[in-house]
Order: structure tokens, then C-alpha cells, then sequence
């Protein structure tokens, strides 16, 4: 029986753990080799508009925070001036804006907060009565980021036909985000 | 608001809500700290946040998370001292061979299977600042957890931890246990230096690290152990070096490239075991850490985990992908392994079943993968998912696949049933007259069991007696609930009730009777549970004062007289070792009926017992007859035994007056459940008990239940043979 134990079941564990471990080395090698990532998208983008957004008077910058899970992608915008570290985290809880990244493109869409489509100007009500909340808006945008140094995109307001371009730089994150 | 104010507060909410919620998967008969973790979810954004975000943001802002993180670290640190303080070799002792191989297979396929998941979800969930390795190793350590500590305790509370099943269980799962943590280890080094072969420093390091610990650890530790039998108690110095200790192993570990959590479950790991030291240090450490620490480290995980996030179709079908490997891996893994070592279907697949619970110890797992950004927060939230759904799922299917039935059958004890189950006709004869005793306190209710025994002892009929002994575990989640200390508990109570057995007269009867001793949590059901499962005929319970109310009917005896579905005798000793004159009285009511069968069974087994039956009748009533059946029953008597009879008739305004009267010159007064003695089933189902009170000997109550067990015509059978062979 001890001997049984030793011989018959060593050999068993041995061939099994190393069947293991070649099969754990094969598929990391194919990883590694084959199997790519998108690349970390940075959180923070401040995005220049091209023109001014039809709801508002000026012309003002947006700032744009993306949380990714892989191709996964969840973010938000907002005024880029105005520091709103009370309302980030009820943000970050409920981000407007979900897409994916494909192609090297970010595809978002979702809802933006009218603050961050016009700056304190009131919002004009011409718009979409059908719309439910009158605190968001219905945006998509979507940004290339084939170059590190020229990423470009374009973002579209529900209700109004123009799509506006836009120029986008990496943003410093004003807090390191949450662990 | 000042953050430590909020921070305090943020500690309160979670406190009070873990308990709360806790407590409602207790009631589900899921373990406690399911719901815990549930709790802590759900004051995250999947919950909280989703439904008030501003009130969310207030309570719980970003600024106050790093010290929720800090108080939730410690709690983990200390946990795993703890858990490392339970895991007991002894656990290993046990079907070695047949566990090593089960719990290598049960770690090797869900491995291998994460790591072909890994393939798909690599370029889905993760991105490109982690390496496929790190990556594909950390997946495959992910699914092959089990959790010791939620099995451990799953297994006291289904009594499982004397059986076959459930040492296997425990001994794979502690294999598992170590063996997942190992990978972790290795996974950590990897992920935190990019490449296997850049992990080999960090490896070797904690290999050494170990060695010395194991080493000259152990011995330290053993000398604190002989310290401690010297003086006696752990005082605080000894605590706080003890303490000190933890802290350090924690921090080298973390220095040495793996986490903190590491060094803190080694100390505890070499702690001398089965010592009194292990106890008193595990019951100093856990109350704190259980009930204050750990609640706010599911917090912290639960703030993480945004279920939102799962926002497609697409992603809710890569959770359920998920969630199929991991059980998969583990259910087909382990079931196939036990097969293959010659274990029976049904045992295999409970075990399957068993080893698929992930619970606490795969949380912290995902915790420190997300800290490392080794999975991303939407990897991190489906992980979780399949933590609690892999751990929810477990005692249903345990229960499915295992029910209680056939979990007694693999416990050893002796059984004096006739073999004789082929005839079915007669089944009521071959199968022994059965007495289920619950016995709260063996050193003063000797006389119950005496009595028991003097009612189903006779030389005609076979006949078992059970003393039925109920542990409550106070805690859920401590130290006293592992079945190591669990198994003490028991054989204590074993101890105690075979020195009852001791005791018992006549010695011939000894031998029938056999102990049944359980955990459970709910005494009263439990009871009538075992008393349906083993097909008892009578339950005899001793009456005591109920902490609540003086009626001696109420309180746990009420409620074994409201749940139980056989006939059930509440007897009030009053001392009286002899059992030589008894008294009925009689009224033509279902319970006076069984006062009555007991008596005469009491009458036939004993020959020098003597039975007064006494009819109570008011001035106006017309005399009552004996009931046809109990007449019939009389006839069938032989005369020795009807010779001891006396039936007397009494007028009396009040029966129970005269009752009590008579009891002035008894051994033991046996009387129906019936208005007439003053015993009288309420609106609520409580009795009253004047008559508990005021009877002058010892006092059998009894209550009929079914009207078809009959407590004496099988010995009348046997009698009646006798006479005629």
C-alpha cells in the first residue's frame, strides 16, 4: 500500500502537474505572442472644440474622464474649468457615457449633463421635449487614437444635426483615481 | 465634515448593515458572511450609488476610501491570522490518498480551464499594462480557490464533520486552500515584475522566507506554548508580541515582492496546534476582527464592485461563461477524481459541490488582483458574481444531492434494528420500539432516561432508546465553530451521556441505548426532524423553567409539543428513584388514552409495578366507560398483569383536585394532555400546567399525536405468543 502510494500515484501527480505546467507554458507563449490588449487609455482628456456646441453661447473646452475594463469603456464629461471634486464621485458612480474601443477608436455614447455642454448660460428649451431628463443631454462621440500626439474626434449632440470636431490632449489627473 | 467623523460614521453604516443583512442569509441558511459581503455591495455603486448617487457620494467620498482601505488591510492581516490559527494538520490525517488526489485534480483542471478563458477574456477585459501571464496565472488561481473557512463551517452546521464525505472535504479543501495560495503568491510576483523569470528572486525569497519560519519559527512558538501551560493565561505581553509578530511576518512578506496578507497567514499556520495557547488567542483576536474589521474590508471590496458596469448583453453572457468554467472546473474536476478513487456517485458529487465554494477567500484574491491592476473593475465585478453564486449555490445543492437521511447512515453507530426490513407487511413488529430522549442536561436528568428505558425496556420487543443531545453554536463564524473544536464539544457530550448510560438500572437495558449528538441551531426542529427520520414512537422530554414566561409547558418543550409529529410525554421529576405504584386518570379523551397505554406497558415490563386507574366523575355526569379500544386492549391482557390493576371511580367537583389527591401516595402520576387535569392546549398552543404544579409525585404528561402507533399491541403480540406457544 505505501508502496502503491509512491510509485503508481508519484507518477500520476508527475505527469499531471507537468501536463499542467506545459499546457499554462504553451498558452502564455501563444498569449504573449498573439493576444493583444488594447492599450491603456489614459482617464483624463481635454477636448477643444472645433466650433462651439449649438445649445451654448461659447465656446468652452470639455474635459472627458474614461474608466476601461479592456475594450470596455465607461466616462464622462463635464466643463473643464469648473473643479467639481464633490460631484466626482457621483459621477464616477454613475458615468453617462459606455462604449468600446475598437479599431484603435473610442466609441462613446450615453448621456452628457448640460453643464457640461454649455457653460452658465441656461439651457435653451427649444430642444426635444421628449426628452425625460431635462439635465442630460444624448451625445456621442467618438476619438481616434492613432497618434499619441494628434488624437482627433468628433462628437454629436442628439437633436442637433452638425456634428462638432474636436482636438484632444492627455489631461493630468487632478487626484490619482481610486485603487 | 472632518474625514475621520465621516470615516466613523462610513464604519457605523457598514457595521449595522453587515449584521443586518447577515443575519437575513442566516434565516436562508446561507453562511453569515455571504450575506456580509452582499451587504458590502450593496453599499457600493451597484446598490446605494445606483439608487440615491448624491446621498452615496456624501456618505462614502472619495477622500475617506484610503482609510477605509487602511482599516480594511488590517482587518485582512489579522483575518488570515486567524485563519491561519484554524487550519489544523489534523485535518490532513484523514483519508490521505484519496484527498491528496481529489484535491490536486480539484486545482489542476480549474487551473488549466482558466487559463484557456484567459485566451478569450485577455483581449476583452484587460489591457495592455498587464503581461498575458500575469494574467492567464492569476484567472486560473481564481478559479481554483475553495474556501476553507465557509466550508469548514458549512460542514459543522450540516453535522458533516463526522462523516466519510466531510473529512474528505475538509482535507481537500486545506490542500486546496494551501496550494491556491501558493499560486496566488507566484501570481502576485509575477504581475508585480512582469515575466516568470523575473519572478524567480521574489520566489525563492518567500521559499526561504517560509523555511526559516518553518524551521525556527515553530520552535520559538512551541517554547511560547510551554510559557504559556506554565502560567496559564495569555496575558497582554504575550499578545502584544504575539501581535508584533503578525505584523512583521506582513511587512516581510510585502518587502519580499508577494502580499502582506502572506506572512500574517504563515504565523498563524505555524502556531502550535491543539493547544489551549490557540484557543485563547483565537478568541481574543476574532470578536474584534469578525465583528469590527472584516465587515469594512467587504465594504471597501463592495465599493469596488459595480455590477452597473455589466450594461450589454454581451458582458452578462461573459459572466455567465465565467461563472460556468469556474463550476465546471471545479465540479466536474473533484467529481471526476472521487470516482476514479472509487467513491460512491452521490458522495462524489456532494464533494463536488463542496469543493465549489469560493466565498471569502476568492474576495480577497480579486481584492489584491484589483489592487495590482491585474483585472480591471468589470473583471473584478463578474469575479465576484461568481464568488457569491459558486458559494450561494452550495447548501442547496448539498442538501439536493445529500440529503440528511443519508448522512446518518455513514455515521457510525451501533444499531440494534433486526434486520427484517424485507418484510413489509410486518413492519410493524420487526422494527424496534424507538424513545427519543433530548436530554439538555445529562448530570440532572438521569431520571428521564431512567424512565424512558423502564417504559421501552422489555425482554419481548427490541427496543432502542435515544438520548438525543442538541449543541447550539453560539458563533457562526468563531473559532468554537471549526470542526476540530466542534468534534471536542461532541465527544464531551458523549462522555457525559455514556456515564448516564452507567448509572442506568437494570444493566441488561444498557445496551439499547444509544446517544444520537448533533449540531444544530434550532433545537425544537431539529428534534422532530430526527424523531420523523428515525421513525421514533415516543418523545419523552424533560420539563424546565422557560427563561420567559413560569408556564413549565412553554418555552422549548412548547414548542417540541407544536412541531413534532409523533406522540410526545412531558415528564416532571419530582426525584422519586421507584416506579412501583402508578396513576392514571381517565376520561375518554385521545391523551388519557396513550397516559394510559404507557402505563401499561410500564405494567408489563416491570412486574412489580401497580396501576391505579382512576375515573373522575362530577355529580352529574354519567358514569364513562373505557373507550372500545382500550377495553378491547384490557381483554387482551393476562391476568398477571390486570391483576395489578385497580380501577377505582371518584366523585369530585373538581377532577384535578382529586388527581392531586391521589397523588399524595404515588410513585408517578401519568395524565393525558386533556382539560380535565388542568392541562389544557390554549389558543396559542401553550398548555397550561396547574396540575405540573401541584402534583404531589413525579408527573408524566402525555400527548397523543398519531392515531395509528401503538405503544403496546406488539408486545401483547408477543405476550399473547408466548402464552399460546
Amino acid at each position: 500500500m505505501q508502496q502503491h502510494f509512491n510509485f503508481k500515484s508519484l507518477i500520476f501527480y508527475a505527469i499531471a502537474i507537468s501536463s499542467v505546467l506545459v499546457l499554462f507554458k504553451t498558452v502564455t507563449t501563444y498569449g504573449e505572442k498573439n493576444l493583444k490588449a488594447p492599450p491603456q487609455i489614459n482617464t483624463r482628456y481635454l477636448l477643444l472644440l472645433a466650433e462651439k456646441l449649438p445649445a451654448c453661447r461659447q465656446l468652452e473646452p470639455l474635459s472627458l474622464n474614461i474608466h476601461q475594463s479592456g475594450i470596455y469603456l465607461s466616462g464622462f464629461l463635464s466643463p473643464a474649468n469648473a473643479h467639481t471634486p464633490k460631484n466626482s464621485a457621483a459621477n464616477e458612480i454613475n458615468p453617462f457615457l459606455s462604449g468600446k474601443y475598437q479599431n484603435q477608436t473610442v466609441n462613446l455614447s450615453g448621456h452628457a449633463p448640460v453643464s457640461a455642454l454649455c457653460d452658465r448660460a441656461p439651457l435653451l428649451q427649444k430642444t426635444n421635449s421628449n426628452h425625460q431628463n431635462f439635465s442630460t443631454y444624448p451625445v456621442r462621440l467618438n476619438m481616434k487614437l492613432a497618434q499619441q500626439n494628434h488624437l482627433t474626434g468628433q462628437i454629436t449632440v442628439s437633436g442637433f444635426s452638425q456634428t462638432i470636431a474636436f482636438t484632444a490632449q492627455v489631461a493630468p489627473t487632478a487626484k490619482e483615481s481610486e485603487k | 465634515m472632518p474625514t475621520v467623523v465621516l470615516v466613523l460614521v462610513e464604519v457605523l453604516i457598514v457595521i449595522g448593515l453587515s449584521r443586518l443583512v447577515g443575519l437575513a442569509f442566516r434565516r436562508i441558511n446561507q453562511p453569515l458572511v455571504i450575506g456580509e459581503i452582499v451587504a458590502g455591495i450593496m453599499l457600493g455603486p451597484s446598490l446605494f450609488g445606483w439608487v440615491a448617487p448624491e446621498l452615496s457620494a456624501t456618505l462614502f467620498p472619495a477622500q475617506t476610501i484610503p482609510f477605509l482601505n487602511v482599516l480594511s488591510q488590517v482587518g485582512l492581516i489579522f483575518f488570515m491570522f486567524l485563519i491561519g490559527l484554524e487550519l489544523n494538520p489534523k485535518y490532513l490525517s484523514g483519508n490521505l490518498e484519496v484527498a491528496v488526489l481529489t484535491s490536486h485534480v480539484s486545482i489542476l483542471v480549474p487551473f488549466s480551464l482558466g487559463t484557456l478563458l484567459a485566451v478569450l477574456i485577455y483581449p476583452l477585459l484587460s489591457d495592455a499594462s498587464v503581461s498575458f501571464t500575469a494574467f492567464a496565472m492569476f484567472l486560473g488561481a481564481a478559479m481554483s480557490i475553495t474556501a476553507f473557512p465557509v466550508l469548514a463551517r458549512i460542514i459543522t452546521e450540516n453535522n458533516l464533520q463526522g462523516t466519510r464525505l466531510g473529512t474528505l472535504a475538509l482535507t481537500c479543501a486545506a490542500v486546496d486552500d494551501v496550494t491556491a495560495w501558493c499560486v496566488l503568491a507566484v501570481a502576485i510576483a509575477v504581475a508585480r515584475t512582469g515575466s516568470i523569470a523575473s519572478a524567480f528572486p521574489t520566489i525563492i525569497a518567500s521559499l526561504v522566507y517560509i523555511g526559516i519560519m518553518v524551521t525556527l519559527g515553530r520552535n520559538f512558538l512551541s517554547r511560547l506554548a510551554t510559557y504559556y501551560r506554565r502560567v496559564g493565561r495569555l496575558s497582554q505581553l504575550v499578545l502584544a508580541f504575539i501581535y508584533i509578530g503578525v505584523v512583521a511576518s506582513a511587512l516581510i512578506t510585502e518587502l519580499i515582492g508577494i502580499h502582506l496578507i502572506f506572512g500574517a497567514f504563515l504565523l498563524g499556520a505555524i502556531m502550535p496546534k491543539n493547544a489551549e495557547l490557540v484557543k485563547e488567542l483565537a478568541l481574543k483576536t476574532e470578536d474584534f476582527v469578525l465583528t469590527f474589521l472584516l465587515p469594512v474590508f467587504f465594504a471597501y471590496s463592495g465599493l469596488r464592485t459595480e455590477i452597473g458596469l455589466l450594461n450589454s448583453p454581451e458582458l452578462w453572457m461573459l459572466c455567465a461563461l465565467v461563472l460556468v468554467v469556474a463550476i465546471a472546473g471545479k465540479y466536474v474536476g473533484t467529481y471526476i477524481a472521487a470516482r476514479v478513487s472509487g467513491i460512491e456517485k452521490r458522495e462524489a458529487s456532494a464533494l463536488g459541490w463542496l469543493m465549489n465554494t469560493r466565498g471569502l477567500t476568492e474576495l480577497i484574491v480579486l481584492n489584491i488582483g484589483l489592487e495590482l491592476k491585474v483585472i480591471s473593475p468589470l473583471l473584478f465585478t463578474i469575479l465576484v458574481i461568481m464568488a457569491l453564486v459558486t458559494t450561494f449555490m452550495t447548501s442547496p445543492l448539498l442538501e439536493w444531492t445529500y440529503p440528511k437521511k443519508l448522512i446518518r447512515l455513514n455515521v457510525i453507530e451501533p444499531e440494534a434494528e433486526t434486520p427484517v426490513e424485507t418484510v413489509a407487511g410486518n413492519e410493524a413488529v420487526s422494527r424496534p420500539y424507538r424513545i427519543l430522549v433530548p436530554v439538555a442536561n445529562p448530570e440532572s436528568q438521569k431520571g428521564l432516561v431512567q424512565l424512558a428505558v423502564a417504559i421501552a425496556f422489555n425482554n419481548k420487543q427490541p427496543a432502542i432508546v435515544n438520548p438525543l443531545s442538541l449543541i447550539e453554536l453560539q458563533e457562526d463564524y468563531a473559532f468554537e465553530s471549526t470542526p476540530v473544536e466542534v468534534d471536542k464539544l461532541i465527544q464531551q457530550r458523549r462522555l457525559q451521556l455514556e456515564e448516564l448510560i452507567q448509572r442506568l438500572e437494570p444493566p441488561a437495558a444498557r445496551a439499547c441505548v444509544h446517544p444520537i449528538i448533533r449540531v444544530s441551531h434550532n433545537v425544537a426542529r431539529e428534534t422532530a426532524q430526527i424523531a420523523a427520520l428515525e421513525q421514533a414512537d415516543l418523545i419523552i422530554v424533560g420539563w424546565h423553567r422557560p427563561a420567559f414566561s413560569n408556564n413549565r409547558l412553554g418555552g422549548r418543550v412548547g414548542q417540541i409539543l407544536a412541531t413534532a409529529t409523533v406522540d410526545v410525554a412531558v415528564f416532571v421529576d419530582r426525584g422519586e428513584e421507584r416506579l412501583e405504584s402508578l396513576l392514571v386518570p381517565y376520561s375518554a379523551n385521545i391523551h388519557d388514552d396513550l397516559a394510559l397505554t404507557l402505563a401499561l406497558r410500564l405494567l408489563v415490563n416491570i412486574d412489580t409495578c401497580h396501576l391505579r386507574l382512576l375515573r373522575v366523575v362530577s355529580e352529574n355526569q354519567v358514569k364513562e366507560e373505557l373507550s372500545y379500544e382500550l377495553r378491547t386492549l384490557m381483554e387482551q391482557l393476562p391476568q398477571s398483569v390486570r391483576d395489578r390493576i385497580d380501577i377505582t371511580s371518584v366523585e369530585a367537583a373538581e377532577p384535578m383536585q382529586a388527581v392531586v389527591a391521589a397523588s399524595e401516595s404515588t410513585d408517578l402520576t401519568i395524565a393525558g394532555a386533556s382539560r380535565a387535569w388542568g392541562i389544557e392546549r390554549q389558543t396559542l398552543g401553550r398548555y397550561t400546567d396547574e396540575l405540573a404544579i401541584q402534583c404531589r409525585s413525579s408527573l408524566l404528561i402525555t400527548r397523543r399525536y398519531s392515531q395509528i402507533t401503538s405503544h403496546l399491541a406488539s408486545v401483547l403480540t408477543e405476550i399473547k405468543s408466548e402464552v399460546t406457544s
